[in-house]
């Protein structure tokens, strides 16, 4: 049996800036046994102190989970949240039981059941500048969904992400994209840098994503009792691919604050068409994580090719947030090596294509390309590996 | 010729007779109105003010419909929200046959949301996914386990009418439910004869206003999932993966479960001989004895046999047809069996070989057809895959 993981918190204000801190120590097969995460608000330093640590502890549960070590939190947990994060490690490990191979414990020093302190109608947004986060916020600040809209205290980037706490002048470039959004929208604009996905979060990415995310939002819980993600894959999906369901994301609330996934119901395709009215934000999209600068398109990866598709299904073949055209050399290397890596690309961009009758020499060679992708358990793939020594 | 979409108007209604009980009718300008009632009994609390379990009740109806819903009455903003996205959620899984839903409500309140609270109202079926969810947080064997304020059974949900035969086995259950110490409630509903329970969306939608009617100031209701995770693994998955949407801010309904394989769950159910006793997914009816021969009533008895536990019912047997031709084209069958082959723990016994060769074959056939249509999509013939 490994020895299980403590975990303390701490906060203050340093130069000007809100710090919260996670210190776990006991964490087995790293070089120091003992280590801060921590996240900072530049320019905020009134942020209430959150009554339970489950939305800041989420990201790291599932990483203690790889390591097959309990967690033993030194502060108090929500029965509520307890029971999510409880739900969350049992249905992650059901899903990916070689990364999680068993179900770990988390151990609080006190369960409470704290009564929301922030306004409840007020949500916090996540914002990368990627279309489902722009769309997401422009659809509750625009007040697009209704009754169902909520309204907006702010949005927030956060520097350690997609652009590297090194990265500076990147994330300084990223975050210029979005400034003209949150001006138009009259919301503002936080920070948050934190070395939360350097330290555990890394290990279990993707699944970390939403955990992480929502535990950076969670710093504003006590002024907003909803942090607003934005879904990735809709909800016809067939499967869960490596997108975050809004089934898992939820699990990632507590008692004092409610974590919801947006957008859920929307193609990319869609998404594109409700922000068609508003250039400057459409302008403003940056969907690329896998280019050397995080804050532009690079245009060639899977997932620029991706929205270049999308677009061109909502009849721009030409978006101003690439800086050059789509080619078809690019499309034919789309790397798809089964239906598992293609399932997305056929929701999220084929369909969409064929059910707005697109044709063109874009939309035969993306055709041409998915005839070509083998089944998950192929027999070639079989015999290729039985061919490595 | 442009049709209108619909506009449908839910409002709650007196009850006939001297029952308690909550009613809502839902009128359509072109259409008879429909109305759906769950009676809770005499000793129950009232139903709440907030009518979002009603609002449940109607949406697969006017989602199958689309258009508008409006209540006359007051509806929490948190019901508004999940209600929308749940609407929207079934019409991008299936497109052809939902449709989205403008909700609008005569008030829409702002309630605080309620925490968690320490007890939990739990929906109980008898079925194996709902007992275990129920003993589970019993025995404590779940982080953050609620206390068992009541186990709360909906009556008039299954297609079955042999009312006798299901009275009876009504009883038994209510009656291993007190050897166990568990409260319970039984809530009589029309919403099957009424035509409300949707052939897909099926039977969780009426389970949750039925939860909502007997909420009486318990801040959360658990159900159990209808289907193991591994479910969604294949193509296609039983239905969309949603969040908690049948929620209102007055009153959560949540998803338990669905992690666990079969024979783990017979395992836990097993340490309440009681409630193992009358464990039925019968097909047939769920009110009525097992039939014994259904592919559920199958998966039932193997995942006892999987632990190397008795079948704890006398009419649950496990026979090498009913093993061999186990529906697996449904993925929730296919999701349980592959879950109790890879949890079988007792004797290697001839059952587990079988149920091997059973889930192999099926496996290969997947292989096979998946090579066709790769090779067919490649020549031409067929459109590219998977849709």
């Amino acid at each position: 049996m490994k020895k299980p993981i403590h975990v303390w918190f701490e906060e203050g204000v340093e130069a000007g800036a809100s710090v919260r801190r996670l210190i776990f120590e006991g964490a087995e097969g790293l070089r120091r046994p003992r280590f801060d995460v921590w996240w900072r608000v530049p320019g905020v330093t009134d942020l209430p102190a959150p009554p339970v640590l489950d939305s800041l502890l989420a990201g790291h549960l599932l990483w203690a989970a790889k390591l097959g070590q309990n967690l033993v939190v030194h502060g108090a947990i929500s029965r509520g949240g307890l029971f999510n994060l409880g739900q969350l490690l049992e249905m992650r490990r059901c899903l990916s039981p070689q990364r999680y191979p068993r179900l770990i414990e988390l151990i609080p020093e006190t369960v409470s059941s704290p009564r929301p302190e922030g306004d409840l109608g007020l949500a916090i947004a996540a914002l990368s500048a990627g279309l489902d986060s722009t769309f997401t916020v422009v659809r509750h600040a625009r007040r697009l969904a209704g009754e169902a809209s909520y309204r907006l205290g702010g949005v927030v980037m956060v520097h350690g992400f997609d652009a590297k706490l090194d990265q500076a002048d990147q994330f300084a470039a990223m975050r210029q994209r979005v400034e003209p959004l949150a001006r138009w929208l009259d919301l503002p604009l936080f920070t948050v840098v934190t070395n939360s996905k350097q330290y555990g979060g890394n290990s279990v990415w993707p699944h970390s994503a939403i955990p992480l995310t929502a535990a950076a939002l969670s710093l504003f819980s006590g002024r907003c009792g909803v942090g607003l993600v934005s879904g990735a894959a809709p909800h016809g999906s067939p499967r869960f691919g490596v997108s975050h369901p809004a089934v898992l994301d939820a699990l990632v609330s507590n008692d004092s604050f409610h974590v919801v996934t947006d957008g859920g119901a929307f193609g990319r395709t869609d998404k594109i068409e409700a922000l068609l009215p508003f250039p400057a934000v459409i302008k403003g999209i940056k969907v690329c994580w896998e280019g050397s600068d995080p804050s532009r398109n690079c245009g060639r990866c899977q997932k620029c090719v991706m929205t270049r598709l999308n677009f061109l299904a909502a009849g721009i073949p030409n978006p101003p947030c690439f800086d050059s055209p789509l080619s078809l050399d690019q499309i034919a290397a789309l790397p798809l090596p089964d239906l598992s890596a293609a399932r997305d690309l056929f929701r999220i961009c084929w369909n969409e294509l064929k059910q707005r009758g697109c044709t063109g020499p874009e939309v035969a060679m993306l055709e041409r390309r998915l005839r070509r992708v083998p089944p998950d358990r192929s027999l070639l793939a079989f015999l290729r590996k039985r061919k490595k020594p | 010729m442009i049709t209108a979409a619909p506009s449908f108007t839910l409002e709650r209604a007196g009850i006939a007779g001297d029952d308690a009980g909550w009613r809502g009718v839902l009128h359509r300008a072109d259409a008879p109105q429909l109305s759906v009632q769950f009676l809770p009994g005499d000793d129950a609390p009232p139903p709440p003010d907030v009518l979002d379990g009603l609002a449940i009740a109607f949406l697969p109806t006017v989602m199958r419909a689309g258009g508008s819903l409006h209540v006359r009455g007051p509806l929490t903003r948190g019901a508004v929200r999940n209600l929308s996205e749940y609407a929207d959620a079934w019409a991008n899984w299936r497109p052809a046959a939902f449709h989205r839903v403008a909700i609008t409500a005569g008030r829409v309140l702002d309630l605080p949301r309620l925490p968690a609270g320490d007890e939990a109202l739990f929906a109980w079926s008898g079925g194996l996914r709902s007992t275990h969810t129920l003993v589970r947080h019993l025995d404590r064997l779940v982080p953050g386990a609620f206390a068992v304020r009541a186990a709360v059974r909906v009556v008039g949900l299954d297609r079955d009418s042999r009312a006798a035969a299901g009275d009876d086995a009504r009883i038994d259950r209510l009656a291993a439910l007190r050897a166990a110490g568990i409260g319970s409630r039984v809530v009589r509903t029309d919403a099957r004869s009424q035509g409300l329970i949707d052939r897909e969306i099926g039977v969780l939608p009426i389970v949750a206003a039925a939860l909502h009617a007997v909420s009486g100031g318990a801040a959360t209701g658990l159900h159990a999932r209808s289907w193991h995770l591994g479910a969604q693994l294949r193509f296609p998955r039983p239905g969309p993966a949603l969040a908690d949407l049948l929620s209102g801010d007055a009153f959560a309904v949540r998803a338990d479960g669905g992690s666990a394989s079969p024979p783990a769950m017979a395992e836990a159910v097993g340490r309440h001989p009681a409630l193992a006793a009358v464990l039925s997914d019968c097909r047939r009816s769920r009110l009525a004895p097992p039939c014994g021969r259904c592919p559920e009533c199958t998966l039932l008895a193997l995942a006892f046999t999987a632990r190397g536990l008795p079948v704890p019912q006398s009419r649950l047997r496990i026979s090498a047809p009913s093993v061999a031709t186990l529906p697996l084209r449904d993925p929730v069958v296919a999701a349980d069996a592959t879950a109790t082959l890879e949890d079988w723990g007792g004797d290697r016994s001839g059952w587990q070989k079988l149920l091997q060769a059973r889930v192999g074959l099926n496996r290969l056939a997947i292989d096979v057809r998946d090579h066709l249509r790769w090779a067919g999509a490649i020549a031409g013939v067929l459109p590219p895959w998977p849709r």
